[in-house]
């Protein structure tokens, strides 16, 4: 081809695929489907917890507050390894609404509590004894932490860890803007 | 979506690990495709080597930069391993700018590099799709087609897998036409323009919420300039 075909041809794909933008522009509304997962800006899956104070909770009356949602189990390693970061957000930004919840996988209320004693962590924690937030939350690995802003959106997700607190703080910040 | 595995206590996620497979392929690769251009495989492989730690270290430094309100009251949370405290584009860049130090150190910044680096850049893209589909964060529009794939609760159009087979014919096509006495740079610049048209349609089947620009998708107008300037860039390159 000569120069000047290749220059037509230059100009007929960007005119071309600019059209093509155009023709497949995202429409408004569309892109976000409303219906809870576990997808980045979706709703948050809703779950019961039983905690084990005794009380249940649930993520509903947890709205108006950022939540962050940790998978936990006193087996996993990295898990143990970022309790005290947990504890310490949790300390330091409560007062700005900021809500720690460790979601226990199946073990029993004992062993839990022997653990939290030995590392002197009180945030609150969850029990999951059938796995159920664990399904809904498609936790494939521990530990997984999900950060719930006060919509109740997922706006971020940490899979595996063990998370730093400057990391924890770095993803919570955004959620704290007024 | 979103699997992660556990090797000894370090918990890695499939996303990063379909990038870190796409860019050892690509390094290997690049060993063999510089011989295409008669260029030393090993210095284009070494430099590649270096360039996917540089992405590497930029993209943690980027990150801790763009948090440093949290990471100065605990610097040694940087050196945390955990792929979540990385900032992808910041890494882009850095990785781009070593492989170019590294080249010139090496008296290799020419066409005939980039050309060898092509199909290894091909490998290293089909890795990023591959981690996109895993992340879940890019998902195709809902789609009726036998071949859609469930995602967040719906078919969807597999763009991830689109990208995928597009980039495949691509690279078949750079092997196939590696052997043509084609001019400098002139593969290079193929891939970026069938790569550029590729985006461009495969981007237009998407539903996530992408950056726009005018309403359009960002994503789409990089595709289509950069799609156009390698056009303009083989016609030069085709009389020089």
């Amino acid at each position: 081809m000569n120069r000047n075909a290749w220059r037509v041809l230059s100009a007929l794909i960007l005119a071309g695929g600019l059209g093509w933008a155009y023709a497949t522009r995202p429409q408004s509304g569309a892109a976000a489907p409303a219906v809870a997962s576990t997808r980045v800006g979706a709703p948050a899956p809703e779950i019961a917890l039983p905690m084990l104070s005794g009380e249940t909770r649930t993520l509903a009356d947890l709205r108006g507050q950022v939540v962050i949602l940790n998978f936990w189990a006193t087996w996993c390693g990295p898990c143990r390894a970022e309790m005290p970061a947990l504890a310490e957000i949790q300390t330091q930004y409560a007062s700005r609404g900021v809500i720690v919840i460790g979601v226990n996988q199946r073990e029993d209320a004992g062993s839990i509590r022997r653990y939290l004693d030995s590392i002197g962590v009180d945030f609150p924690i969850a029990l999951d004894p059938t796995g159920e937030s664990n399904r809904q939350y498609r936790v494939l690995g521990l530990p997984t932490t999900y950060l719930i802003d006060r919509q109740g959106l997922i706006r971020d997700a940490v899979f595996g860890g063990p998370m730093a607190r400057a990391l924890i703080e770095s993803k919570l910040a955004p959620l704290l803007e007024p | 979506m979103q699997p992660f595995i556990q090797i000894f206590g370090l918990a890695i996620s499939a996303a990063p690990a379909a990038v870190w497979l796409g860019a050892v392929v690509a390094i290997w690769l690049a060993g063999r495709t510089a011989a295409w251009r008669g260029l030393d495989g090993r210095v284009l492989g070494d430099a590649l080597t270096v360039a996917g730690f540089g992405a590497l270290l930029g993209a943690r430094l980027g990150y801790v930069a763009l948090h440093a309100s949290v990471y100065v009251r605990d610097p040694l949370a940087a050196l945390a391993l955990s792929t979540s405290a990385l900032d992808g584009a910041i890494g882009a860049l850095a990785g781009v700018g070593v492989l170019a130090w590294r080249l010139r150190r090496a008296g290799m910044l020419r066409w005939a590099a980039a050309d060898a680096l092509a199909p290894p850049a091909l490998v290293l893209a089909m890795g990023l799709a591959l981690a996109s589909y895993f992340d879940g964060a890019v998902f195709g529009a809902v789609a009726e087609v036998p071949w859609a794939v469930a995602v967040w609760g719906a078919a969807r159009h597999p763009v991830q897998f689109y990208e995928m087979a597009g980039l495949l014919i691509i690279l078949a096509a750079a092997v196939v036409l590696r052997k043509r006495a084609l001019p400098d740079g002139a593969l290079a610049l193929g891939a970026v323009l069938a790569y550029g048209l590729l985006r461009l349609i495969v981007d237009g089947f998407r539903a996530d919420e992408a950056a726009l620009l005018a309403g359009l998708r960002a994503s789409q107008i990089v595709a289509a300039i950069s799609a156009a300037l390698a056009a303009w860039g083989l016609g030069a390159a085709d009389h020089r």
